[in-house]
């Protein structure tokens, strides 16, 4: 399975956007692969990863199979982690 | 060619021919110099975060042009979502850098030229419009930097153009050819000039008829026969000279930078020319780009104030001061000043509306509030900067003493430099170079290089207040008020 990663442009971030995908990625260790997003092409999953609740990217180029989970607070790393192994599991 | 990188930006300059002054002297290789590469570095971090996936999102977008992916600062904005990106990717900017970036004069002139030349050819059939989407996309497919040059030297401020005693006062048409102009004069405090491959010429002020020849508007390389550039003093610039220059210069990789640009007869071809005697288009040119730079403050002076509030947090935690109340109270208060400029920038890109040429151009009302507001509020950050840092800002001696290991021959026996770390140490917990090198980083931003950027340029950049407020009475719609008013006090006339 491999997994998009889209970051936000981070014009403020309230959080370490990088810290929170090494959060992830340790969660998964090699059940799940990963790479940043390019546009148009499809992925199993995306993680966006936002620095606020703004969460402004426009998301519609970034087509998937099993849908998009948004991270953007480093309190909410666990419950997106559990998210996105819901929708890994269909 | 694909987006470039700070290394190849660097490496592009390298190649250019352009001739720059610095203390009465032409520098040869003005790329290596201590005093120009700090502000060198500031334009290839906006090249470097292009490629950055944690960045791309702001600092990239695609053009109307070709299709193709291009750093931002290349892009006509699309849509009021462009607009916003805008002044998120400048507060990003300043936040990496605290120090101007130099890059917003070109994207802000792109596009108050493009929108400037699709009327002019309406009302004319001249054709600037096709000139100049010609050459953006040069400028796209190149990822060029390009200096958006407004100011001239404008003599005695009473006359216009055509009245001073010195034509060159103002930039002007002083030949006419069938494959071009010849033009002479000078653009001042033009940031960033230096590391810009190209430059973009505009009026400097709305025209009448009789200064025709002075409504001009073209673009150039920088190293174009006839031009040279002479290199802007800073505030403390010359601690950049000094042998193992850093803590002392306070921001040691990035600056900003300003010059005089010399046009001593300079050919432009004709495909070059955007605006050539035209003189009505003049102030429309002016009154855009200026709108568009004025949102500007809005995102590049906040990223700044970003970095000095948080500046102002560190020394008070190395003082031992962080838990004092009017400590708390004023970091308060640089932070309601300073998202109240975020504000303004992020508000006049809301509402902005598409031009005529299909670019998206800012709300003029709130764009002239962003830069008043801009005129004011760093200042006062900066006082609180320096109320809570302390004096020390302004007092404590060179980083050579700290280093030093000369003996001062008194009973105990401690070298220059223990003593100097013996008595500016604050927190124990905390080096005393950690504590030296944040008070110099003050010192940078509120009174030494980085001030011309974050205080005088906020001052007078883009326009100084008195433009604003001109801007304002015109925009502000008095005689609708007076009606509000007229109506709910029951006034009937």
């Amino acid at each position: 399975m491999l997994c998009g990663v889209k970051f936000c442009g981070g014009c403020n971030p309230r959080y370490e956007r990088g810290k929170a995908l090494a959060a992830v990625k340790e969660h998964f260790g090699e059940n799940l692969r990963f790479a940043y997003a390019e546009e148009g092409r499809r992925y199993d999953l995306l993680l966006y990863i936002a620095g606020c609740a703004n969460r402004c990217t426009a998301l519609g180029a970034y087509p998937t199979d099993r849908g998009i989970v948004s991270l953007w607070d480093e309190e909410s790393i666990r419950e997106v982690c559990a998210r996105m192994e819901e929708l890994l599991r269909g | 060619m694909a987006l470039m990188t700070g290394s190849q930006y660097i490496e592009s300059l390298r190649k250019l021919g352009t001739k720059v002054y610095l203390f009465g002297e032409k520098i040869d290789n003005w790329v290596d110099h201590p005093m120009i590469r700090p502000s060198i570095n500031c334009v290839a971090i906006t090249y470097d975060l292009a490629h950055d996936p944690e960045h791309s999102d702001l600092m990239t977008a695609t053009s109307n042009l070709t299709g193709k992916k291009v750093n931002r600062f290349a892009h006509l904005h699309q849509s009021t979502e462009d607009l916003r990106n805008k002044v998120k990717m400048q507060r990003l900017l300043g936040q990496k850098t605290a120090s101007c970036f130099q890059r917003c004069v070109g994207m802000d002139a792109f596009n108050a030229v493009y929108s400037t030349t699709y009327e002019t050819d309406e009302k004319y059939g001249t054709q600037y419009h096709e000139n100049f989407k010609k050459y953006l996309a040069y400028v796209q497919e190149n990822d060029l930097t390009v200096d958006g040059a407004m100011t001239d030297p404008k003599g005695d401020r009473g006359l216009a153009p055509n009245k001073q005693t010195d034509p060159d006062l103002f930039m002007h048409i002083v030949e006419k050819r069938a494959d071009g102009i010849v033009v002479r004069g000078a653009k001042a405090h033009q940031t960033g000039s230096i590391n810009s491959h190209e430059h973009l010429i505009m009026p400097t002020i709305a025209m009448t008829e009789a200064d025709k020849d002075y409504a001009v508007s073209f673009a150039c390389p920088s190293d174009a026969e006839g031009l040279f550039m002479i290199y802007g003093r800073q505030s403390c610039d010359t601690r950049k000279m000094e042998d193992g220059a850093d803590i002392d210069v306070g921001n040691k990789q990035f600056g900003g930078q300003e010059a005089l640009v010399v046009f001593d007869n300079v050919f432009i071809p004709n495909d070059r020319i955007f605006l050539c005697g035209e003189w009505d288009f003049a102030g429309m040119l002016v009154e855009r780009f200026a709108g568009y730079h004025r949102q500007s403050y809005g995102g590049c002076k906040v990223g700044v104030g970003d970095a000095l509030i948080g500046a102002a947090a560190l020394i008070a935690d190395y003082n031992g001061a962080q838990k004092a109340s009017h400590v708390k109270d004023k970091l308060i208060e640089m932070t309601h000043l300073n998202e109240t400029l975020y504000c303004c920038g992020i508000a006049c890109s809301a509402e902005g509306y598409p031009t005529k040429a299909g670019n998206y151009q800012i709300d003029l009302l709130l764009a002239n509030v962003c830069k008043q507001n801009v005129t004011r509020f760093p200042y006062e950050i900066v006082r609180l900067a320096e109320d809570i840092a302390g004096g020390l800002v302004v007092t404590m001696p060179s980083a050579q003493d700290f280093r030093s290991k000369e003996k001062v021959p008194t009973g105990s026996g401690l070298t220059i430099g223990e003593w100097c770390n013996k008595f500016f140490q604050g927190v124990a917990s905390v080096p005393t170079e950690n504590r030296q090198r944040l008070m110099r980083f003050i010192e940078n931003l509120c009174l030494g290089s980085s001030a011309v950027g974050y205080r005088t340029e906020s001052m007078h950049g883009a326009g100084s207040p008195q433009a604003q407020r001109i801007m304002i009475a015109r925009q502000g719609n008095i005689e609708g008020k007076k009606a509000l008013a007229k109506k709910l006090a029951g006034i009937k006339d």
